[in-house]
């Protein structure tokens, strides 16, 4: 398994996640605007492109794509559960406090 | 219009899952278990050591059937690896021209007098006798105690009524795409909508492909017709998808038979790949012929290529065709479905997604009776459909957990000399999982949760402790060996079994914290969207 492979996965799905309002209110700063929302989920599939050439560079054309859409898998369930269990204070927010209220 | 559509998948969806859910359950669970059955194999022979030098073990083992079955009709060697449980081999004795017909099949008493666990020292092993993860793989598709061709077409209606689950799910939940981050947790039937999307969303793709590729597995079984149409005899068939070597007379004449280990090192020179096993026929004869098949780690397909040697000189004779462009999709699919390709990471991928697989089965068969509770017109007196649904979800959700804990402590505490004892195991695990039925039939069901759940979890947590103390391949141990495969699986049964305990433990609370306020909250949210399920 390629390292790469996986956290590029990740950074994907981390971003696709903090494109969505909820997520986006809890652990960032500012407003969701449209411009930002595409902005971000093209950084996303950015990502899991890059993710797949990594894998294929690793694997091959066999191994490769079998391997990138394991990685995929891995990547949304690690973003799934960092969004929704990582503490609160994983954000990026300068004060959360103040929103929070 | 596409509300009809949406309403109508609704139905096929929750009708298709309920029915044959429990089914899949165990398919799911016995797979996903599969998946480490190397691994297993080991675990459930603790007096076998790791093999260091798999050629040494080759070379015992063709000793040992040098001397024990020097004029067998044939010899199957599995090349040990690392990862195996030794070398498990076998030999098949000259058929018997005066024997009836069929006896001289493998199989039944007979097996266990031709076969021989060679361990990692090159000596025969004297192990418990049990049939380890190999139980696991063929729980999968063949069930137990039923004929073998019933329990393929269970599981193979079972598999086409999961990929409709699946598909019309997709459908059904249409919003899971775009939902697909959120958990509202603590919020009754919503949190189970919620878990169940994200299991099933999650390993989407491993779900489509596990589902597809396993039906491709049993393709000759449901969809024979192709092969009726263009095959009249099995044989021929059989040939085309399976070539060997073509066979030799045996012609009388003694001949020593050529090392094997020069025999394995040429073909892993020649294939490029490691060698899986070993197949001699006519040993110690002139005519001997030796095939070796290339182990499936290095290819996606599962119908390795193979190279057949002359057993006395050890010139290389034949090598199998190339297969049509079919036959390799179907090895490639049934390759997919089987990881054996897997390396450790992306088979612990492969293990989580099946884990995904389960818990979606699971949700989706409580969500059943989470979703028809609250409608209920007398929730203390349910019709008697909700009542079997209810029970039976106990009975395999939680009782199938208990049944393969029985399984590993029988494992562990039966006497290693007892008759029979490999069958014995698995009659333990039905033992307890018919004990687990029968709580979940007599018991209030929030009691029956806690009971069967908390037992189970409580069982899989001991395990790793009896390891550590009562045999030489505890955690510690394996650790320092670097053993990591012995290690995870503990880790993997100390893991599973808290997860039991904490849901035991959440059930319990449930029952006495959220039950009489519970009613409000579902009341006004049941007019908010209700998801069409």
């Amino acid at each position: 398994m390629s390292c790469a492979t996986v956290l590029l996965c990740i950074c994907g799905f981390l971003l696709f996640g903090l494109a969505t309002e909820a997520h986006h209110r809890r652990r960032c700063s500012g407003v969701l605007s449209a411009r930002r929302c595409t902005a971000m989920r093209a950084a996303g599939w950015s990502s899991l492109v890059a993710a797949l050439l990594a894998a294929v560079i690793g694997g091959g054309w066999d191994f490769g794509p079998v391997r990138w859409t394991g990685a995929v898998m891995l990547g949304a369930g690690a973003a799934f559960l960092l969004l929704n269990f990582a503490p609160a204070w994983i954000c990026y927010k300068r004060r959360q406090r103040h929103w929070e209220d | 219009m596409s509300k009809g559509f949406r309403q109508s998948q609704g139905f096929l969806h929750t009708w298709s899952g309920l029915l044959l859910g429990w089914i899949l359950f165990l398919v799911f669970v016995a797979g996903t278990i599969a998946f480490y059955r190397e691994g297993l194999n080991r675990w459930m022979r603790p007096e076998l050591a790791r093999v260091e030098n798999p050629m040494r073990v080759l070379a015992r083992a063709q000793t040992y059937l040098a001397h024990k079955a020097p004029h067998a009709k044939s010899w199957f060697i599995p090349v040990a690896t690392r990862q195996s449980a030794g070398s498990q081999l076998f030999w098949v004795p000259q058929p018997d021209p005066n024997a009836p017909k069929g006896s001289g099949r493998r199989g039944g008493r007979g097996r266990r007098d031709t076969q021989a666990l060679i361990g990692a020292d090159g000596k025969v092993a004297t192990v418990r006798e049990t049939r380890g993860g190999d139980f696991f793989y063929r729980l999968h598709f063949d069930l137990h105690y039923m004929p073998v061709i019933w329990a393929r077409w269970l599981v193979g209606f079972a598999s086409m009524m999961m990929l409709v689950a699946i598909l019309s799910g997709v459908v059904t939940h249409k919003k899971i795409f775009r939902d697909f981050f959120t958990l509202r947790r603590s919020k009754g039937q919503r949190s189970w909508l919620d878990g169940h999307n994200a299991v099933a969303v999650l390993a989407l793709p491993f779900h489509l492909m596990i589902t597809y590729t396993g039906l491709v597995t049993l393709m000759a079984l449901l969809m024979p017709w192709a092969v009726i149409a263009n095959y009249t005899d099995e044989r021929a068939i059989g040939a085309v998808l399976f070539p060997t070597m073509p066979v030799v007379e045996r012609t009388g004449r003694a001949a020593p038979l050529v090392d094997l280990r020069r025999i394995a090192a040429d073909a892993e020179r020649r294939l490029g790949a490691p060698a899986s096993s070993i197949q001699v026929s006519e040993p110690g004869d002139a005519a001997a012929r030796i095939t070796v098949s290339q182990s499936p780690i290095s290819t996606l397909n599962t119908r390795t290529p193979q190279l057949g040697y002359d057993g006395v000189t050890g010139r290389l004779l034949w090598q199998s065709p190339p297969t049509g462009a079919a036959a390799e999709t179907a090895g490639v699919m049934i390759g997919l479905h089987a990881g054996r390709f897997a390396d450790a990471g992306l088979r612990f991928i492969y293990f989580l997604c099946g884990i995904g697989g389960t818990l979606m089965v699971a949700s989706g068969l409580v969500l059943w009776t989470v979703k028809r509770r609250e409608r209920l017109p007398d929730p203390r007196h349910p019709h008697l459909g909700f009542r079997i649904v209810e029970r039976l979800n106990i009975a395999v959700i939680a009782g199938l957990p208990l049944g393969i804990a029985g399984l590993f402590w029988a494992n562990r505490l039966l006497d290693i000399g007892m008759r029979n004892r490999a069958e014995w195991e698995i009659h333990w695990m039905f033992i307890a999982w018919a004990i687990a039925a029968i709580v979940a039939l007599l018991v209030r069901p929030r009691i029956a949760w806690q009971i069967v759940l908390g037992l189970a979890g409580a069982l899989l947590v001991a395990l790793p402790g009896y390891n550590a103390v009562l045999t030489p391949r505890g955690m510690l141990d394996a650790v320092a060996s670097g053993d990591f495969m012995l290690a995870g699986i503990d880790t993997a049964m100390f893991v599973v079994g808290l997860a039991l305990l904490l849901i035991a433990r959440r059930v319990a609370l449930h029952r006495s914290v959220a039950r009489p306020g519970r009613r409000a909250p579902s009341a006004s949210s049941a007019h908010e969207e209700r998801p069409t399920l």
